[in-house]
């Protein structure tokens, strides 16, 4: 028993997040649900059951949409903070160390330890997309996630012009459409926000014990050092 | 065979968000 809550407590990010996670899935697919039936008998038509629902297009892009956005930002933020600073934030790095830093301080090669991941410690393809595997493999799911957005939307849109007897359009013209950029960038001007307050916001004020933050008494002019 | 949680926690995150997006575009094409 004192394994499983070494394991839970060792883990307790990733397990929290991940509950919270699933929890806020089902609650917006009830909610979503609640908003869709009352839409189709304000129209004079039948409610539609909850598997019908959340296999619905109408549930992919809402969905979908959010997920871009969320990996949209986090991309953004582990490029550009390699090469843009803050100073006083903890989430900078210190205003010298502008850049992908010098291979002594990335431990990388020559400069490996035992330890160090085994595409860490020979140079060529496998360090070179190793190194940059955090911002590659979130970039990735950002595009897939906008795709998906874009495909999801699509169907749902063209279900919406059905039921206003005007004809369906096409993926390209989906991608230029208002629905697509209307939902596109109402997420990312929320994420830009929050990025750029939590980063503005973290030089004056602190949240004793988290490493987001700086330490209580650490000056407001100290850049790149987290609690 | 023991399973490390570091691990474990990674490939589920994987595995959550590639099945994901499958899903979403499956449910995509499908409805087209």
């Amino acid at each position: 028993v004192s394994g499983v809550r070494r394991v839970v407590r060792e883990n307790g990010l990733a397990l929290a997040f991940g509950a919270l996670f699933l929890a806020a899935l089902v609650g917006q697919a009830w909610a979503g649900l609640a908003e869709f039936n009352n839409q189709l008998m304000s129209e004079g038509l039948a409610g539609i059951g909850f598997w019908r629902y959340v296999t619905s297009s109408d549930f992919a892009v809402d969905v979908a949409e959010n997920w871009q956005s969320e990996y949209l930002q986090f991309f953004l933020y582990i490029t550009a903070t390699v090469y843009l600073v803050q100073r006083g934030s903890p989430e900078s790095k210190p205003l010298d160390q502008q850049g992908r830093e010098s291979d002594r301080e990335q431990k990388i090669a020559e400069y490996s330890v035992g330890d160090s991941p085994d595409w860490a410690k020979t140079r060529g393809l496998r360090l070179s997309v190793y190194a940059r595997s955090l911002g590659l493999v979130m970039g990735l799911i950002f595009l897939a996630s906008w795709l998906a957005q874009s495909i999801a939307g699509h169907s749902a849109y063209n279900e919406q012009l059905l039921g206003d007897l005007e004809g369906p359009i096409g993926w390209l013209d989906y991608v230029v459409s208002a629905d697509f950029w209307s939902r596109t960038l109402q997420n990312w001007q929320s994420e830009f926000l929050a990025v750029g307050s939590m980063v503005v916001f973290s030089i004056y004020l602190r949240e004793r014990g988290s490493p987001e933050s700086k330490p209580v008494g650490q000056p407001h002019h100290s850049t790149g050092i987290e609690g | 065979m023991e399973v490390d949680p570091m691990r474990a926690a990674f490939v589920s995150y994987l595995a959550v968000i590639v099945s994901g997006l499958v899903f979403f575009v499956v449910i995509g094409v499908l409805h087209r």
